[in-house]
C-alpha cells in the first residue's frame, strides 16, 4: 500500500539542523516535529509545511514523497 | 472554565453521595414501603411492594454499576481528559445499564403502572445515551486526528 512519506530526517542532514533547532525556527513543538519525522502524523498544515521549506530551504517534493509503505522499514 | 469545571465537582460529589444512598435503600427499602403504604392506606399493599421490590433488586446492580461509570467519566472530565476511549465505552455501558433497567422495570411493571413510567423514561435515556455514543466514538477519531496533525 503506498503512503505519502516525510523524509524530513535527510533534508535535516542535508542542511544540518538538529530537531530541536528546526522546531523552534519552524514554531511548532520538538514533539511535533519527531511526530513528522517518524511518519506518525495524520495531516501537516500549509503553514507548517511553508514553514518548513523556508528553513530547510527546499521544495515540498523534497519532504514529501509517495511510497511503498514497506520503505518505512 | 472555572464554571465548568466547578459544576464537574458538584455532579462527582453527588455520584459519589448516591452509591452509599442506594446501598442504604438496598438494606431498608422493604421497611420504607411497608411504612409508607401503611400510612397511605393504599388498596393491595403487600401485592405493589412487592413489585417495586422485584423491580428495585433487579435494577439494582445496574443501578450501582451507572454509578460507578458516571464517576469515571467525571474523573476523566476533572482531568481534561474528553474525547478517550475510556470515556466512550462507560458511555456504551451506560446506555446498555439504562436499557437494562427499563426492561426490567417493564417486565414487572405489567401491573403497576409507575414501574411502565419508569420504564420507559430508562428505555429512552438509553436511547439518547446509545446515540451519545456514536457522538462521541466520531468526536474521539476527530480529536485524534486534531492531536496528530503538525
Amino acid at each position: 500500500m503506498k503512503v505519502i512519506l516525510v523524509n524530513l530526517d535527510i533534508m535535516m542532514a542535508r542542511r544540518r539542523i538538529s530537531l530541536g533547532e528546526l522546531a523552534s525556527r519552524v514554531g511548532i513543538t520538538q514533539a511535533n516535529l519527531s511526530i513528522l519525522k517518524n511518519n506518525k502524523a495524520k495531516a501537516i498544515r500549509f503553514s507548517t509545511l511553508e514553514a518548513l521549506c523556508r528553513e530547510l530551504q527546499c521544495q515540498p517534493a523534497d519532504l514529501l514523497s509517495y511510497e511503498e509503505e514497506d520503505s518505512l522499514r | 472554565m472555572k464554571r465548568t469545571r466547578f459544576i464537574t465537582t458538584v455532579c462527582m460529589a453527588f455520584t459519589l453521595f448516591l452509591i452509599p444512598v442506594l446501598a442504604f435503600l438496598a438494606f431498608t427499602l422493604p421497611a420504607l414501603l411497608e411504612r409508607y403504604f401503611e400510612l397511605t392506606a393504599a388498596y393491595n399493599a403487600t401485592i405493589l411492594i412487592e413489585r417495586i421490590l422485584i423491580a428495585f433488586y433487579v435494577c439494582l446492580p445496574a443501578g450501582f454499576a451507572a454509578l460507578i461509570l458516571l464517576a469515571k467519566i467525571l474523573r476523566n472530565l476533572q482531568k481534561e481528559r474528553l474525547f478517550v476511549r475510556q470515556n466512550v465505552l462507560c458511555f456504551r455501558w451506560l446506555s446498555i445499564c439504562a436499557l437494562y433497567v427499563g426492561v426490567a422495570c417493564a417486565a414487572t411493571g405489567i401491573v403497576y403502572l409507575p414501574l411502565l413510567l419508569i420504564a420507559v423514561t430508562a428505555l429512552f435515556i438509553g436511547l439518547l445515551l446509545q446515540v451519545l455514543v456514536r457522538l462521541l466514538r466520531t468526536a474521539r477519531e476527530i480529536a485524534e486526528e486534531n492531536s496528530l496533525t503538525v
